[in-house]
């Protein structure tokens, strides 16, 4: 094969697939095991086999329509901005850098983007096929409207693409390394399972599973998708302890005003 | 097609296929077999040469004068030393010092060669299979990590080191004369 385009794009796509449905596979297997049933934040809601196969076929469209088209042009826009394919690789330190940062620019996007799509025209035309599982699992990380896979994919693609288009400095491979973790974290924040060990009890300011459950079950607040801050800053945490601590700050300013 | 006078006497013109499209962007009055960019030999070619010499690195180019040191040189010729070349991946002035803006990390790749201007030569391994070129080029790049070398072959493979040297022509500090 002497055509890259078609080359990575084929490599980039497959690799997405495969990460996708083999990352989603341990929650579907974890779902039949009872054991686990104790750490489903929404124990109550188990997704039928029925539910997971409709859902599935829906992703699969939306991965050949929308993004597809966007894995496939990744290539060679980030080749004309000096994407590098080559040997030897950045260093370790370089590439988690570099993932660190589209970690946070993806964020700072997909809060604001997401907060846009629960405003009333939007959520009624985009975004209310996302919220069809108020109890999420993990293949529905990625069920949405087309627009809203591609509005939201933005930030993961254009990130990198900004980013070598200002420093002039991306590997592919940090750029794949950055897929699968952001798929990594987009699926384990729809697994509806809260474990001891999830990564949120060690960086406390990471989103994880527990954030993201709250906002499919009340359809409100807590709309970053890998960190807290955005939330925490704008006020728009969810939850009955975020509930809580607005009545109280509240009650506080009142209090403060009788006086 | 001629090629340069180090050309070896084998039908090297007749595999260099140039395409219309990418000659036309050549300087004016530039000879387009000085300036062949790598990228334009097709891979076939490649294949059938057996030249396998890939520069990697960021902003490297790669053009006719080191595509003939390298795979067309006749041995003995005293301006080509391609086993020095590879002993030093950064000295690639030792053969180019017209074009080259070669950065620190710039690295040259041999999978082999079985080009009759080559036979005597130190490349005499002419690997068909995925690790027979994965073996021939590790004995040249020993700073690669096993992953790194799996992915310079895998990579080569599907031309995109071929690609990715063809767009970085604009880094090239000079032409040849």
């Amino acid at each position: 094969m002497n055509n890259d385009v078609l080359a990575t794009g084929i490599l980039s796509f497959v690799m997405h697939e495969a990460v996708y449905f083999g990352r989603s596979l341990p929650w579907i297997i974890i779902g039949y095991i009872p054991y686990f049933q104790k750490y489903k934040i929404q124990g109550q809601k188990i997704p039928t086999a029925q539910e997971q196969w409709n859902c599935a076929k829906l992703v699969l469209i939306s991965h050949f329509t929308v993004e597809l088209p966007q894995i496939w042009l990744f290539h060679p826009m980030a080749k004309y901005f000096g994407m590098d394919t080559g040997v030897p690789f950045p260093a370790w330190t370089t590439m988690a850098m570099q993932i660190a940062i589209f970690f946070v620019v993806e964020d700072t996007w997909h809060y604001w983007m997401h907060r846009a799509m629960h405003w009333g025209p939007l959520y009624k035309s985009i975004h209310k096929i996302h919220h069809q599982y108020s109890a999420p699992f993990g293949l529905a990380a990625e069920y949405a409207s087309p627009i809203e896979v591609m509005v939201l994919g933005m930030g993961t693609v254009f990130a990198p693409i900004a980013w070598v288009c200002i420093t002039g400095q991306l590997h592919i491979l940090t750029m794949y390394i950055w897929i699968v973790l952001r798929l990594f974290q987009a699926i384990d924040a729809h697994s509806g399972y809260e474990f001891p060990w999830s990564l949120h009890h060690f960086l406390p300011f990471w989103a994880g599973a527990e954030h993201h459950d709250v906002h499919h079950e009340r359809f409100i607040g807590n709309y970053s998708s890998s960190f807290r801050w955005w939330d925490y800053v704008m006020d728009t945490e969810s939850g009955p302890e975020a509930a809580k601590a607005r009545r109280d700050r509240k009650a506080l300013k009142e209090a403060k005003k009788a006086q | 097609m001629t090629i340069s006078p180090h050309s070896a006497p084998v039908d090297a013109g007749a595999l260099l296929n140039f395409s219309p499209k990418r000659e036309s962007l050549l300087p004016p009055g530039a000879n387009s077999s000085r300036h062949l960019k790598w990228r334009q030999i097709p891979r076939h070619v490649i294949h059938r040469v057996r030249l396998a010499a890939s520069l990697l690195g960021n902003r490297a180019s790669v053009d006719a004068e080191w595509c003939e040191s390298v795979c067309l040189a006749p041995p003995g010729d005293p301006s080509f030393n391609i086993q020095k070349a590879l002993l030093l991946p950064n000295n690639l002035h030792l053969h180019s010092p017209l074009f080259y803006h070669s950065p620190s990390n710039t690295t040259i790749l041999i999978i082999g060669t079985n080009s009759p201007a080559m036979s005597n030569s130190t490349l005499l391994a002419s690997p068909d299979t995925y690790f027979g070129i994965y073996n021939e080029l590790s004995k040249y790049n020993v700073h690669l990590n096993v992953f790194e070398r799996l992915w310079a072959v895998s990579f080569s493979l599907i031309g995109l080191v071929v690609y990715r040297n063809a767009n970085h022509d604009h880094h090239r500090v000079g032409m040849p004369t």
